[in-house]
């Protein structure tokens, strides 16, 4: 058949499109599909479109914030859009999907999105980091090393690391064009002479591939250093602030530091996790109101379950 | 599960052209089985990538053999606009050959690099192992070597090329030479693989 043909065919093909899209659903899943009114993975083809093009452009710059068009989603801005467009823009029927919101599988914006884009997507969830292809996260990345063939989309609420010092986007942007971020490191220099430490606990500058000085999102200092060199990509969305940005694979990634000053993470001080012993995990500090006794919980639930599992001899994976 | 849908191909595609794209001078096979390659045989590589990217909100331009053909064709079944190649947001490079025309295309400005071109060849054959028989010193069958460093890349990666003169590295690496401003390429062979040469990747050729 001649292209010309193919292309009077497609008109037809548009019309049967979504029953198609339903039948390869059924087929698959063996549940008629539910959705109507709605394209698969909620956002229309031509947004998909845009974001997959911006999606692009982030990976070849590595830490250049890209605009787009953030699209309306039946969620509020500032809750997890930008990341949930980008994996909506990215997701297939054969993903294996998991959420997190500060390490949790189980809060209340993880479980909300999860469900949201497992309805749309029609895609198996999942608690284990192993077995994901997507995670979708809020504030941390995952403890366990993420493999080649999956992503990490991180949600992004302030994706400018120039912002604490620099209120104009205009002069923000400037500066990334000029690679001119001696204000930044004058900041941090007060920074330690103010308090003798660099006192930014989340979001720590890091400068991707010796040119971008980025956002990492807030994720504590703990998980800065899995940026560096790491085997996954990482894509990072502001759905408020409309902009898309990624570190790809074995980049270099180094939280700004100076030669006589290092950047150091968080040192719990020998505290272990008290449901499943854990001492190399990020913990969260949990403090008894009545007693003032501070506790202490993996911050990634799901390594935590593996590891009580493991312990019980429960789990058999690697 | 069967893809006869114009949604499930173009997300395939472009989860390809993301890990192509994550690490740069690796192939990737395309999506094959599907309706529409029976239909469109040879050049469906290409339509599945630009069907994937290309709409009425961006231009592009063709340059090389089957110019008419090819441009009508894509605006056709895209809506996307013709553009000059000074303005194109796609050149369509048809024949891996572009004669230094790609020198002229849009690098973006320091404030937004990523309004640089993608541009996209359609080239004979990529491949991760050597052609058989070896590549003879100077590339008498019109072989290639490249040898890239950058990002998305541990240490270095080696791939061959047939279809593409040694020349057009060069033009690329000109107007990649002033990172981030520059244009990312992506590469696509007749028995649908595809590679990506983002503007970050350092080009050696041999």
């Amino acid at each position: 058949m001649k292209l010309k043909e193919w292309i009077a065919n497609k008109e037809h093909k548009d019309n049967i499109r979504h029953l198609s899209a339903c039948n390869a659903q059924a087929e698959k899943s063996e549940v008629r599909h539910k959705f109507s009114g709605y394209n698969f993975a909620f956002i229309d083809e031509g947004s998909k479109r845009e974001i997959r093009r911006k999606l692009l452009k982030a990976i070849a710059i590595p830490g250049y914030q890209v605009p787009f068009g953030s699209r309306e989603l039946p969620i509020a801005s500032g809750w997890g859009t930008g990341g949930l467009q980008i994996t909506f823009s990215i997701i297939g029927t054969e993903d294996i999907l998991k959420v997190i919101d500060q390490g949790c599988d189980g809060s209340v914006n993880a479980v909300n999105i999860k469900k949201l884009i497992s309805k749309v997507a029609e895609v198996r969830t999942t608690i284990d980091t192993h077995e994901a292809t997507i995670i979708q996260t809020r504030h941390r990345i995952p403890e366990e090393r993420m493999r080649e063939d999956q992503i990490l989309v991180l949600q992004v609420p302030l994706p400018e690391a120039l912002r604490r010092i620099e209120p104009s986007e205009v002069e923000t942007r400037r500066m990334h064009a000029e690679a001119d971020y001696s204000l930044m490191w004058l900041y941090l220099y007060e920074d330690i002479v103010k308090f003798k430490e660099i006192s930014i606990a989340s979001r720590y500058p890091v400068m991707v591939g010796g040119r971008y000085i980025m956002d990492p999102s807030p994720v504590p200092r703990w998980d800065v250093p899995k940026l560096h060199m790491a085997d996954t990509l990482y894509l990072f969305g502001a759905g408020r602030e409309k902009r898309i940005y990624a570190i790809p694979p074995y980049t270099k990634v180094e939280p700004l530091e100076f030669e006589d000053f290092k950047f150091r993470i968080e040192d719990f001080k020998g505290e272990s996790c008290m449901r499943c012993g854990s001492k190399d995990t990020f913990l969260d500090e949990i403090i008894d109101d009545a007693t003032g006794r501070r506790t202490y919980l993996c911050s990634d639930t799901g390594y935590c379950d593996k590891v009580l599992e493991g312990k019980e001899g429960k789990y058999y994976g690697d | 599960m069967q893809i006869n849908d114009e949604t499930f191909i173009t997300q395939k595609t472009f989860r390809a052209l993301l890990q192509a794209m994550s690490h740069p001078g690796r192939v990737y096979q395309l999506e094959q089985k599907t309706e529409v390659r029976s239909q469109i045989t040879d050049k469906y590589n290409l339509f599945s990538v630009l069907q994937t990217l290309l709409d009425h909100e961006v231009g592009f331009c063709v340059i090389g053999k089957e110019k008419e053909y090819l441009k009508s064709n894509i605006s056709e079944l895209t809506g996307c606009p013709v553009k000059d190649i000074s303005d194109a947001d796609f050149i369509i490079v048809s024949d891996g050959e572009s004669n230094g025309e790609i020198l002229k295309a849009k690098k973006g400005s320091l404030e937004y690099p990523d309004t640089g071109a993608t541009v996209i060849y359609s080239i004979r054959s990529l491949s991760q192992i050597p052609p058989y028989p070896p590549l003879v010193k100077g590339g008498i069958r019109g072989d290639l070597k490249l040898t890239l460093k950058g990002p998305g890349i541990n240490g270095e990666i080696s791939l061959f090329l047939v279809g593409v003169s040694k020349k057009e590295f060069h033009y690329l690496k000109e107007i990649n030479s002033e990172y981030p401003l520059g244009i990312d390429s992506v590469f696509i062979d007749s028995a649908n693989r595809i590679m990506c040469i983002p503007r970050s990747t350092r080009i050696e050729v041999r």
